[in-house]
């Protein structure tokens, strides 16, 4: 009775103070951006770091992001073959494959697999940096967190994570393609016709443009986790898995944002 | 320092090659395509669907693509068809935009013309739209109604029977279509309204007692017969390009290819209306006519 | 001169310093003492910034630190040199580098010549090898990362060395061997130290003047005889156990 009672008069402390400590969030995040903005003439420290995150970006994740995005190309001739069969003439499997995989698969998947490889990577170095005192020694040399950091970090990710994508539709529109000559009588003629018959060019530059801002997504809220991570192995871990989370959401949310914003204005 | 330009030379041509797939990815989806070609300049009133990348056909090959559609005023657009074969071409060279399907695709069949005169490059050519899919249905209602105002002119009881068992064919491919999880698109829709306002009135005609007394003069219609014959075969060739085209799989027509009891149906009304025809030729009297059939 | 006067500091409900006022004079050597979790890292840290007081003020080099704007305090902490307690050594960098990222003079650090020079130097210094240079830090034992923890900062020739705990959990050897580095690089350079310890005797061996924090408050800072002297029943009880545990141990 009791301790439901002090629960309920609780209850509007703990909302205020989670919302105290989501406007904080903000705020820290905010901070976090001016500060690299105001980093960004240090280009001497960054620009070889970004060229190291951005390799590491690149080469390492390139085999997963593909492998991913020839499934998800595969999957969705596969299965649009198989709901029109019947229905729809053949190269509709040219045309869906091309725009899922181009307007959504491709960025999307790309973004969610990177989210937990390169985010996850983010949060937990630069977490392991604060909690082994690393930042501080970097800032006890008179240097900036932000240029030997994160600037590279977001960099390599905002141009990495775009060309990425560029790859996972190509490898995802070409899988599809081939698992759909596997399964219907569908020729590469009819596979082109479909696909150019309702490409419009902007379609390429939206898929661009969402990678871009999941790039963003991915790069920065994991390097403000990490970088804002409580003492010990625990904050770390916290760190890490709050980062994928919120990255994860923050994709989905931009996801649909765009898709309004972009596609119905 | 030398393990510097290492890195920097795959982060290069990693980014390097991400252009190159874009830009090779969207002009291939774009249906650009590298190479050698003929821009030929048309001018059409109105293009309905064509696009860049629609294809051009000589002879039922493609032989190129449409590149670029520049609006010059209302009721004049300029379309530039990029061959990327070689055909040579004549002064009376014509394009047309041909419907190719029911969900709006078309193509632009090139004619390259027989005069001697080769066409001089950078002439633009007049363009035509030929009656597509959309012309195809109202043709196909303005000859239902012919039919129906020949009717009452109809004589032969048989004739009259041909005609019924037409329209039961014609209302059970409607109710087919009807059937919306087929999903019929817009023109296949708007033909279905077309044949079942011309079912209607048909069916009202045939069940008139002024049908009854006019198939008693029957010699005294033969004109009015010969041109209901002629409206008749005109109405199924249409209809058999419908069918040919759908057997053909262009594309489009695929759900009516696909789907067997559409397409039953309608073959049923095709045998239905050739048997009415085939009645009308046979029929004793002054009828001259020549029905030419598919 | 570092001096902290009237400095407050609580984390949360914790309060850590309670009214610290800690001085050091120039080119003295300071050795702050204090059972371990009373806050000496924590006041470390505030001379250089990286902490903010709740109160109080804090100066070095006639600069307000908490004032300070972002190049004026990047500029005052390329003259300190801050010896980390775990070493804090940059784990995706060889040793090389990290030393090199020591050298807080841009011109010096883009000298490739220079640094090639000064790095072996630097750890020569810390009696290490010139070969450890091309190691991870996760290839090195404790010790070792201690100094060249050590190495990174003195790389930039800094004016004042903060070492925290340089020498726990070093074997004897080289805890002497840090214990006369921080001499040696007092009297030879004129650096100002503070050295946070819990080696009661390395302290009194190395530094001119001796502070004890405990409860958030400083409660003696004067010259090792001073302590001695002390009749503090705080000072007497710390001393004693630290001088037990180290005769224990040699
Ligand atoms: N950034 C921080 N946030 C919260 N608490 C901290 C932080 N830094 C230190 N503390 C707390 O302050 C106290 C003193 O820590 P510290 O200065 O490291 O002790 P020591 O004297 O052993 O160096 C400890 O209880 C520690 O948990
Ligand atoms: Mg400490």
């Amino acid at each position: 009775m009791q301790t439901a009672q002090t629960a309920i008069l609780s209850l509007p402390r703990a909302v205020g103070r989670s919302a105290i400590g989501a406007l904080a969030h903000v705020g820290r995040f905010s901070l976090m951006l001016a500060e690299l903005f105001r980093a960004l003439g240090e280009w001497r420290i960054w620009l070889p770091r970004t060229m190291d995150e951005a390799r590491s970006i690149g080469a390492g994740s390139l085999f997963i992001v593909l492998l991913v995005s020839a499934f998800a190309g595969a999957v969705t001739a596969l299965q649009t073959g198989y709901q029109f069969q019947g229905n729809l003439p053949y190269y509709v499997v040219g045309t869906l494959v091309v725009e899922s995989i181009v307007l959504e698969l491709g960025p999307v998947l790309t973004a969610l697999v990177l989210a937990g490889r390169i985010g996850a990577r983010y949060a937990a170095e630069l977490g392991t940096m604060r909690v082994t005192e690393q930042i501080d020694a970097l800032e006890s040399l008179g240097r900036s967190p932000m240029s030997h950091l994160i600037i590279p970090r977001v960099l390599a990710g905002l141009v990495m994570i775009p060309i990425l994508t560029i790859f996972a539709n190509a490898i995802g529109v070409l899988a599809g393609w081939w698992s759909a000559k596997q399964v219907l009588p569908i020729s590469n003629g009819d596979f082109t016709y479909g696909a150019q018959y309702f490409w419009r060019p902007f379609d390429a530059y939206y898929s661009i443009i969402k990678a871009f801002f999941f790039a963003g997504a991915i790069t920065l809220i994991p390097c403000y986790m990490g970088f804002n991570a409580q003492q010990g192995a625990e904050g770390v871990g916290k760190a890490t898995t709050t980062a994928v989370v919120a990255t994860s959401v923050t994709i989905l949310l931009l996801d649909t944002l765009l898709a309004k914003l972009l596609l119905h204005p | 320092m030398d393990l510097h330009y290492k890195r920097e030379a795959l982060v290069g041509s990693i980014v390097l090659a991400g252009v190159a797939v874009f830009v090779v990815a969207t002009m291939w989806l774009g249906g650009k395509s590298f190479g050698r070609k003929d821009l030929v300049p048309v001018h059409f009133t109105d293009v309905g669907n064509v696009k860049s990348s629609t294809p051009v056909k000589v002879s039922g090959v493609q032989v190129g693509k449409v590149d670029r559609i520049a609006f010059e005023g209302v009721g004049s657009v300029r379309v530039d068809l990029a061959l990327t074969e070689h055909v040579p071409l004549s002064q009376d060279a014509k394009a047309t935009i041909v419907a190719i399907g029911v969900l709006g695709d078309v193509e632009v069949v090139l004619d390259p013309g027989t005069d001697s005169v080769p066409l001089s490059p950078g002439q633009v050519l007049e363009g035509t739209t030929a009656a597509g899919m959309g012309g195809l249905v109202d043709e196909l209602g303005g000859q239902a109604r012919a039919v129906m105002i020949g009717a009452q002119a109809l004589l032969n009881q048989q004739t009259a029977d041909d005609l019924h068992e037409t329209l039961k064919a014609m209302q059970r491919l409607m109710s087919v279509y009807a059937d919306t999880r087929t999903g019929p698109t817009a023109e296949m829709t708007r033909l279905m309204v077309s044949l079942q306002g011309v079912s209607a009135r048909l069916d009202s005609t045939l069940a008139s007692p002024a049908l009854a007394s006019t198939m008693e003069n029957m010699d005294s219609a033969t004109a009015g017969l010969t041109r209901l014959t002629e409206q008749l075969t005109t109405t199924t060739a249409r209809m058999d390009t419908l069918v040919q085209n759908m057997n053909a799989g262009k594309g489009t027509m695929g759900q009516l290819a696909t789907n067997p009891a559409l397409y039953d149906q309608l073959t049923a009304t095709m045998k239905s209306m050739q048997a009415l025809l085939d009645s009308v030729q046979a029929k004793p009297g002054k009828l001259t006519v020549q029905v030419k059939m598919f | 001169m570092i001096e902290l006067r009237g400095v407050h500091k609580r984390f949360g409900q914790q309060v850590i310093l309670n009214g610290v006022d800690f001085s050091v004079e120039e080119g003295e050597t300071v050795a702050l003492l204090g059972p371990s979790g009373t806050g000496k890292s924590v006041l470390l840290k505030h001379i250089i910034g990286l902490i903010h007081p709740d109160s109080g003020t804090i100066i070095v080099d006639d600069l307000n630190v908490a004032s300070l704007g972002r190049k004026e305090l990047a500029a005052l902490r390329s003259t300190i040199g801050y010896v980390f307690q775990n070493g804090a050594l940059f784990d995706s960098m060889t040793v090389f580098e990290n030393i090199r990222l020591g050298i807080t003079d841009e011109k010096c650090n883009r000298d490739a010549s220079y640094c090639a020079a000064r790095v072996p130097e630097c750890l020569a210094l810390v009696n290490l090898t010139p070969e450890t240079a091309a190691k991870f830090p996760a290839e090195l034992s404790g010790g070792m990362r201690k100094r060249v923890g050590i190495a990174r900062a003195i790389a930039g020739r800094p004016k004042y060395l903060l070492y925290d705990e340089p020498t726990s959990g070093l074997d004897p050897v080289n805890a002497d061997i840090i214990d006369r580095l921080v001499k040696h690089l007092a009297e030879t350079l004129g650096v100002t130290s503070v050295m946070v310890t819990h080696d009661v005797r390395g302290a009194f061996r190395v530094s001119d003047r001796v502070a004890l924090l405990s409860d958030g408050k400083i409660v003696l800072q004067g010259t090792p005889q001073e302590f001695l002297a002390s009749a503090d029943l705080r000072i007497k009880a710390f001393l004693e156990r630290d001088f037990d545990t180290h005769s224990f141990a040699a």
